[in-house]
């Protein structure tokens, strides 16, 4: 019921009881006040007020008294007595209109107040003899007067008023009685109503806090599970009031953070097919996930593109705070210069695989070529060492021979010498054949004259046939025959002409070879000589011969004997190619295996430039 | 060392010097290639008639000046010579040459030529000398060789081309298809320039 009231008029009812119940006891309250207040002046008006004046009157009659004691007393004094006097007729009067006073105000039984007006007009008559007495001087008498009439006047005035006093003390009390008695009914009263109010006002503020607090600790909790991100909590009320409402808002709250929050677990978990709608256009979250879900949709994009190799791409940072973009881009950028360096690497090491592979296969097949070697030269070392006994031996018949060699060098000097006397005769015989041909050159250089005649007198010939055919023009029919002939002639001219001219050839012919035949003969006597010289060379030579053979066959025995040092020297050599072979063995197992090597890294490096064609870097 | 004689054959040398000896002993007539000889002048005199039997042919002397063929008609060739010496003659035209003797007559020698005013004047052996004339004229025209006798038909002349500018035009009678100038004799006989006669002081 309460719950169902909006918070306002909930307060506004608790509150309307409380100040009810305020007013009630207020009331009350003024009310008792007020009795309180008309019980109070009642009793001052009446009781107190007529008590009051008793006792003054009660005062008074005593100090009136004492004034006529002190009348008789000072009689002889007059001043004194009038001053007396003075003071007992003020009280006098104090006396009645405190009598008067409390006649007026006396409840019920007024009647004692006029006796005791009446006594006191019977002392005034009493008191007027004696103060004239007592003016007149005789004291004795005044006093006896007053001792016989005043005293007992004043004593029943007395037990009067006292009776009065009496009378009045007992109204006064059954007034406080009364008073008493009416405080402890409004107190009691008054009592029960503020218990009454405080109950009442502790339950309704319990009942209203409990409506509000109860839902308040709801929201409370549920906003504390939000700020630690737990969307999981489900926040609803089917109350109306504005707890309600704002339980409802933050159930729309959590839906929708819980909706964000699925997204966004499915964006962690790399899922960007998701359509992120904004709620409104004020949906900044929301906005913020779009842009970041076609962000991330863009990226993965270009990392698309750079898994597939191409990095020609440019990758834009969103903002310059973009790390993401920004590292994309630094990674492309990275990627594309690694690309780059490592296509040249892949380059340069291709080149370099290459020529090592090159460089190992020219190695192995020079490490075979030296195998090869190195056994041929063993086997030569054999052959050496089985040709250094051969020459051994054959030193040994160098030896012998060159004795017979020095022999032989004496005999052929001999022959040499008889041979530049011979060559001395040939050349004579060239000297008689040059001057032949020399003459025969000058035979044929007449010849030639006798010809250049010939060839003029062909010349002539045909001036002649010329002119006789002219003539025979001249002639006319007649000369016909004549200029047959004429023609005859010319032709035979002609002829002679050409006849000369091919003797005239020949004869060139003949003198170009005698010429050559001079310088033929003239080049043999030169050979001549130098074959003279030659031979007195080759004398000399054979001589010299001789002396070196007698040098070579002392030589010849030194051979001998180095040869069989030779000999054990070519063991030694032996021994050190055969370790040489073994080392060699070895040198061609391991540029094998180097060429294995070289030629896995050259696979690789082809594998590597494979890897490295698939990325498009420009 | 066995000693060998030089490469020469003796024996094949000595031989052939005796064929040599011989062939220039015996007698060099050779019945056979006279006869083949014979025969083939006899073909070309046959040959010559045919020209001549055309009636208008121009028997002409065919020389060569400078490499160029001309030709002179033979009525007006008194004879020809070899140039064998002549003198100058002082205070005569250049185109005179000079003057010699011809079996005791005296006849001056022209060069055609520089008769011609012929620019450039090629390469000359100039040792043959025509004797040209007429009734009134008569001089030597030099040439370096002479070609010799021909028969030349009227109808193969041809007009002068244009080549033949100058003096030597009008005195060209034709020119046939082998570039052969026919010289209008008669009119260099009759040209007053050649006649020579200048008083010097």
């Amino acid at each position: 019921m309460l719950s169902n009231l909006k918070i306002r008029s909930r307060l506004v009812a608790g509150f309307s009881v409380l100040v009810l119940f305020l007013i009630l006891i207020g009331a009350l309250s003024l009310k008792n006040l007020a009795a309180e207040g008309d019980l109070l002046s009642e009793f001052y008006e009446h009781p107190f007020a007529v008590t009051n004046a008793i006792q003054q009157v009660d005062t008074n009659i005593t100090r009136m008294h004492r004034g006529m004691k002190d009348v008789i007393l000072y009689a002889s004094d007059r001043e004194d007595m009038e001053a007396s006097i003075a003071e007992i007729e003020s009280c006098e009067k104090n006396v009645y209109r405190q009598l008067a006073l409390a006649r007026e105000r006396v409840p019920g039984d007024k009647s004692k107040i006029d006796q005791i007006r009446e006594s006191m007009d019977q002392w005034k008559v009493v008191r007027g003899k004696t103060i004239v007495l007592a003016q007149q001087g005789k004291v004795k008498e005044a006093i006896a007067f007053h001792k016989a009439y005043a005293r007992r006047t004043v004593a029943q005035i007395d037990a009067q008023v006292n009776e009065v006093l009496k009378d009045s003390y007992s109204i006064a009390e059954r007034f406080a009685a009364e008073s008493s008695k009416n405080q402890r009914f409004t107190f009691a009263i008054t009592a029960v109503l503020v218990a009454l109010a405080c109950i009442l006002a502790a339950v309704i503020a319990f009942a209203i806090t409990a409506s509000i607090t109860r839902p308040l600790t709801d929201a409370v909790q549920a906003a504390d599970r939000l700020a630690q991100g737990d969307v999981s909590v489900e926040i609803g009320s089917s109350s109306p009031d504005e707890l309600g409402q704002l339980l409802r808002a933050m159930g729309k709250v959590v839906q929708s953070m819980r909706g964000m929050g699925e997204t966004a677990n499915r964006i962690a978990l790399g899922d960007l097919d998701v359509e992120v709608v904004p709620l409104s256009e004020a949906d900044v979250f929301g906005k913020a996930m779009r842009d970041m879900v076609a962000s991330l949709n863009t990226l993965a994009d270009n990392a698309d593109r750079i898994a597939s190799g191409d990095l020609t791409i440019e990758v834009l940072a969103a903002s310059p705070k973009d790390r993401l973009g920004n590292s994309f881009q630094a990674m492309t950028r990275n990627l594309r210069e690694l690309t780059f360096e490592i296509a040249e690497v892949v380059n340069v090491l291709a080149g370099s695989a290459a020529e090592i592979m090159t460089t190992v296969s020219e190695l192995a097949s020079s490490s075979a070529q030296t195998a090869t070697s190195i056994s041929e030269t063993n086997a030569t070392v054999q052959e050496i060492r089985q040709t250094t006994d051969l020459t051994s031996q054959k030193s040994r018949q160098v030896y012998e021979s060159a004795h017979r060699s020095t022999q032989i060098a004496r005999t052929g000097r001999e022959s040499v010498n008889s041979a530049i006397g011979g060559m001395q005769g040939i050349d004579e015989r060239m000297g008689f054949i040059a001057e032949r041909i020399v003459n025969l050159s000058e035979q044929s250089q007449a010849i030639g004259e006798i010809i250049a005649t010939v060839a003029d007198l062909a010349e002539q010939s045909n001036l002649l046939a010329v002119n006789a055919a002219i003539e025979a023009a001249k002639a006319g029919e007649h000369g016909k025959g004549f200029a047959v002939v004429a023609q005859e002639v010319k032709n035979l001219a002609t002829q002679s002409k050409q006849a000369t001219s091919q003797v005239r050839s020949i004869i060139g012919q003949i003198q170009k070879a005698t010429t050559a035949a001079v310088l033929a003969t003239e080049q043999g006597s030169k050979a001549v000589e130098a074959g003279v010289k030659q031979s007195s060379e080759a004398g000399e030579s054979i001589r010299q011969l001789a002396a070196s053979i007698e040098e070579s066959s002392n030589a010849t025995l030194q051979i001998v004997t180095s040869t069989q040092e030779q000999a054990i020297g070519m063991d030694q050599i032996a021994i050190a190619i055969q370790s040489i072979n073994q080392a060699s063995d070895q040198n061609v197992e391991g540029s094998r295996q180097i060429e294995a090597a070289a030629r896995n890294l050259y696979e690789l490096n082809q594998k590597l430039q494979r890897l490295v064609s698939g990325y498009k870097v420009a | 060392m066995p000693l060998k004689s030089s490469s020469i054959d003796w024996a094949l040398l000595l031989k052939r010097q005796e064929a040599a000896f011989q062939a220039a002993v015996a007698p060099s007539d050779d019945p056979v290639r006279e006869q083949a000889l014979l025969l083939e002048r006899a073909r070309q005199l046959s040959l010559k008639k045919e020209p001549a039997a055309d009636g208008t042919g121009i028997d002409c002397l065919e020389f060569l000046l400078s490499g160029e063929r001309y030709a002179i008609e033979l009525s007006y060739i008194a004879a020809t010579l070899p140039l064998t010496d002549f003198t100058p003659l002082f205070c005569a035209p250049s185109f005179v040459l000079g003057i010699t003797n011809l079996r005791g007559r005296i006849i001056s020698i022209v060069d055609l030529r520089r008769f011609f005013e012929l620019p450039a004047l090629g390469l000359s052996d100039l040792n043959r000398v025509i004797v040209v004339g007429d009734e009134r004229m008569e001089f030597g025209v030099l040439a370096d060789s002479i070609v010799g006798t021909r028969s030349v038909s009227a109808a193969d002349l041809l007009p002068t081309p244009d080549t033949f500018a100058g003096p030597r035009e009008e005195f060209v009678a034709g020119v046939t298809a082998e570039r052969l100038a026919l010289l209008d004799m008669g009119r260099i006989l009759a040209d007053p320039r050649m006649v020579v006669h200048e008083e010097v002081g």
